[in-house]
C-alpha cells in the first residue's frame, strides 16, 4: 500500500497520555487539515510520523515499511515544526545547503524566490532571525525539499497578513505544480479551510473525525429559531452544542437530520469547519 | 470574477456557480480562454481539485470545454444554456420565496402585480 | 550509503571549523600574546628565540588539545541528532557517520603527534621528552617499528578518548535539562567523593597501595619478567574498551528523541 499507516499508536508523556490508540492512514498527494485544541496531541502526531521520538505501543509504517532507522522511508517526509532544529549558528544558505545534502535535492531557485519575496536575507544566522522569519525559513526549506509527505505544525505562528496571504499562495502553487502530500496542522482554520480535501480532527488523543472535507460538512448543520421548536426538532439527534440568545437558539447538529417536517420556524444552515471543530471539540458543553 | 465564500454550499459547486455568473455577465466571453485551476486555487486558496470539480461540472453542462495541453474554454451557446436553465429555475428560485413573504406581508396579488409593474418602471 | 558519506562531510566541516578557531586561539595566546609583550619590552633582539619556544609549548600543548577536542567532538549529541533527524537521517546512520568522522579526526590528530614528535627528536630531545617513547620507545629493538607502534597506540588512545565522549555525551543528552544541571553540579562532587574514599581506604590499609600499584602497572603494560613496558596491553585494554563503549553508545543512540518545548 502507497502511503503513511498509523496503526494503534499510544504515546505517553511523564504517565500523561498524549495520544490513545490512533489508526489512520494518509494518502499521497493530498491535503489533510489536522485540528485540534491545544495539547490535544497533533504535535506529538507529527513527531511520531518522522521517527522524532518513538512510540511507546503501535506502529507506523510507510509504504509498508517501517520508519524506525530507516533513511529511505525517512527521506520522503519534512517535518516543519514550532521547535527549532536547525543549528544556531548556521546561516540560512547553509541550512539550504545541508538540507540539500541530506535530502539528495532541493530546489534552490523556488528557495531563492521565496527568500525575496518574503524579504528573508540567506546572509543571515538562523539564531538571529526573529520568530516570524524563523518560520519563513523553515516554510521555504519545506516547499523546496523534495519529499513527497510534507507536515506543517502551525505554519503561519507568527506571521503576519500579508506574509500569510504569500504562503499560502506559494503552497498552493508548489502543490499545483508538484502534487504531493501535505499535512497541515493549524488553529487558524478559516485560512486552510478552502484547501483542506481531508480533515482529521484530534480530541483529548483520540482521532475524533477521520473523513473527507465536503462529507464532514455535508453532516454539519446549525437549526436556528425559538428554543422550544429547535429542542423539538433536534431531539434524537447528535448535538454538538448551542448558542442562545434571550428565547432564539441555535443548535449544532453532526450528523445526518432525519426525515421530521421541517417546522416553519426553524431555519437549517451548513456549518462552516470552524465552527464544527469548535463545537466538537468543547467537550460538547453547551455555551449557554 | 469576483468570489465570495461565505455561502454555506460546498465549495466546488461555489466555484462553478462563480464561473457561470461570470459568463452570464460577460466577465467571460464564449470562446475565451478562462483561468487555469492554478490561478483559481492560488488567488482565492482554494484546493486545486476542488476548483477541477467545479469546472467539470460546468463542462458536463456544456458550460465549458476543455482544449487538451492549453486550457478551458467557454463554449459556444454557453451564455443560450445559462439563460434557458435560469427561464426554468426562475419560477422555483424566486417567485415562490416572493408570493410566500408578500402573503405573510397581506400583499394581496394585485398589489403584488402593481409592485412588480412599479419594478419594471424603475429599471 | 550516501547519506553516510553526507553526515561525515557535515560533521568534518563541522569539527574542522572548531579546530581553527580553538588553533586560532592557541596561536593567539601562546605564541602572538609573549612575541608582543617580548618586543614591547625588549624589542627585536631575541625575539626569534621567544617565537620558537613559545611554538614548541603551543605545538606541545595541541597534543593534549587534540585529545581534548576529540573529547569534545564525541560529546556533542543532541543539536547533531536535531538537525539530522530534522533532514531525514534516522539515528543509525548518524551514530554510524560519527564513528567513522571520530576515527577519521583521530588519525589527522595521530598524524600530527607523530610530527611534533619527530620535530623533538630532530631537536634532540630524546626520547624521554615524548610520553610514548619514554614509557615502551625500548619494547622493540630497532626504532623502525617502535615508532610504526607509537603511531598505533596514539590512533587507538585519541579514538578511545573520543568514543568514551560519544558515551558520556549520549547519555548527557538524554536527561532532561533539569537533570543535566543536575549532573554537571554531582558529577565533579562523586570524583572528590570517590578519592577520598580511595585515599581513606588506603590509609586506613583497608586496600593495599600495592594493589592499586600493580593494577596501574598492568594497565600501561608493565612486566617484570621482560623490565620494560608492553604497548600491546594497553592496546588491547582500549579496544576492548572502545568496543565496550561503541555497543553502549549505540544503546544509547537508539534511545535519542527530540525533547519537548525545546
Amino acid at each position: 500500500m502507497k502511503g503513511i499507516e498509523v496503526r494503534q499508536v499510544t504515546k505517553s508523556f511523564d504517565k500523561q497520555m498524549i495520544l490513545n490508540g490512533i489508526g489512520l492512514t494518509i494518502e499521497p498527494n493530498k491535503i489533510y487539515g489536522l485540528l485540534g485544541r491545544n495539547g490535544a496531541g497533533k504535535s506529538t502526531l507529527l513527531n511520531l510520523l518522522v521517527n522524532r521520538i518513538p512510540v511507546d505501543l503501535g506502529e507506523i509504517r510507510i509504504d509498508n515499511e517501517t520508519i524506525k532507522d530507516n533513511d529511505e522511508q525517512l527521506a520522503k517526509m519534512f517535518l516543519m515544526s514550532e521547535v527549532n532544529l536547525y543549528p544556531k549558528n548556521a546561516k540560512v544558505k547553509d541550512i539550504y545547503k545541508w538540507t540539500e545534502k541530506f535530502y539528495g535535492g532541493f530546489d534552490f531557485e523556488l528557495a531563492t524566490n521565496l527568500s525575496k519575496q518574503f524579504g528573508l536575507r540567506t546572509n543571515t544566522v538562523f539564531n538571529k532571525l526573529s520568530t516570524g522569519y524563523r518560520t519563513i525559513m523553515k516554510l521555504i526549506v519545506s516547499l523546496s525539499v523534495p519529499v513527497e509527505y510534507v507536515f506543517l505544525d502551525e505554519p503561519v505562528l507568527g506571521l503576519d497578513a500579508s506574509h500569510r496571504d504569500l504562503f499560502y499562495n506559494a503552497l498552493v502553487e508548489s502543490y499545483a505544480e508538484n502534487p504531493r502530500t501535505f499535512v497541515i496542522s493549524t488553529h487558524l482554520i478559516e485560512e486552510i479551510a478552502n484547501l483542506v480535501e481531508h480533515v482529521l480532527v484530534i480530541d483529548n488523543g483520540r482521532l475524533i473525525i477521520d473523513d473527507a472535507t465536503e462529507k464532514v460538512l455535508s453532516n454539519a448543520y446549525m437549526i436556528s429559531g425559538p428554543e422550544d421548536k429547535v429542542d423539538e426538532y433536534t431531539e434524537g439527534l447528535n448535538v454538538i452544542g448551542s448558542d442562545k440568545l434571550a428565547r432564539i437558539k441555535a443548535s449544532y447538529v453532526f450528523g445526518t437530520l432525519n426525515n421530521k417536517p421541517i417546522p416553519d420556524l426553524i431555519n437549517i444552515d451548513k456549518m462552516d469547519l470552524q465552527t464544527l471543530f469548535v463545537n466538537l471539540t468543547s467537550g460538547g458543553s453547551n455555551n449557554e | 470574477m469576483q468570489f465570495n465564500f461565505n455561502s454555506s454550499e460546498p465549495i466546488y459547486l461555489q466555484v462553478a456557480q462563480q464561473i457561470e455568473d461570470a459568463i452570464f455577465t460577460g466577465g467571460f466571453k464564449e470562446g475565451e480562454q478562462i483561468p487555469s485551476t492554478t490561478e483559481i486555487s492560488k488567488e482565492f486558496h482554494i484546493n486545486p481539485a476542488t476548483v477541477l470539480k467545479g469546472m467539470n461540472q460546468l463542462v458536463s453542462r456544456k458550460l465549458l470545454e476543455k482544449h487538451r495541453g492549453v486550457g478551458m474554454f467557454v463554449s459556444n451557446g454557453a451564455n443560450e444554456r445559462i439563460t434557458l436553465n435560469r427561464q426554468q429555475n426562475f419560477y422555483n428560485k424566486y417567485v415562490i420565496g416572493v408570493v410566500k413573504e408578500a402573503s405573510r406581508l397581506n400583499i394581496d396579488e394585485a398589489d403584488l402585480k402593481k409592485l412588480i409593474k412599479q419594478g419594471y418602471q424603475s429599471l | 550509503m550516501n547519506k553516510t558519506v553526507q553526515v561525515i562531510k557535515y560533521d568534518l566541516s563541522y569539527f574542522l571549523r572548531l579546530i581553527l578557531i580553538v588553533y586560532a586561539w592557541m596561536l593567539g595566546l601562546f605564541v602572538l600574546l609573549p612575541t608582543t609583550i617580548h618586543l614591547i619590552g625588549s624589542g627585536t633582539k631575541g625575539v626569534l628565540n621567544t617565537v620558537s619556544i613559545s611554538f614548541s609549548i603551543a605545538s606541545t600543548g595541541a597534543v593534549l588539545v587534540n585529545a581534548a577536542l576529540l573529547f569534545y567532538f564525541g560529546f556533542l549529541t543532541y543539536e547533531r541528532f536535531s538537525f539530522l533527524i530534522q533532514n531525514g537521517i534516522s539515528r543509525r546512520t548518524g551514530w554510524a557517520a560519527k564513528v567513522v568522522s571520530l576515527s577519521i579526526i583521530s588519525l589527522i590528530a595521530t598524524v600530527y603527534d607523530f610530527i611534533i614528535s619527530m620535530f623533538s627528536l630532530l631537536d634532540g630531545d630524546g626520547y624521554n621528552a615524548i610520553p610514548y617513547l619514554s614509557l615502551y620507545g625500548h619494547f622493540f629493538r630497532s626504532q623502525i617499528p617502535n615508532m610504526v607502534m607509537m603511531v598505533i597506540v596514539t590512533f587507538i588512545f585519541m579514538l578511545t578518548v573520543a568514543i568514551i565522549g560519544m558515551v558520556v555525551g549520549s547519555f548527557f543528552s538524554l536527561l532532561t535539562r533539569r537533570h543535566q544541571k543536575g549532573a554537571l553540579i554531582t558529577a565533579p562532587i562523586i570524583v572528590i567523593l570517590l578519592f577520598t574514599v580511595l585515599s581513606r581506604a588506603i590509609r586506613s590499609k583497608l586496600i593495599s597501595f600495592t594493589a592499586i600499584e600493580n593494577f596501574s602497572k598492568f594497565l600501561i603494560g608493565y612486566s617484570k619478567t621482560m623490565g620494560n613496558f608492553n604497548p600491546f596491553v594497553p592496546s588491547m585494554i582500549m579496544v576492548v574498551l572502545i568496543i565496550i563503549s561503541l555497543i553502549i553508545s549505540r544503546g544509547l543512540n537508539t534511545k535519542l528523541k527530540i525533547k519537548r518545548g525545546e
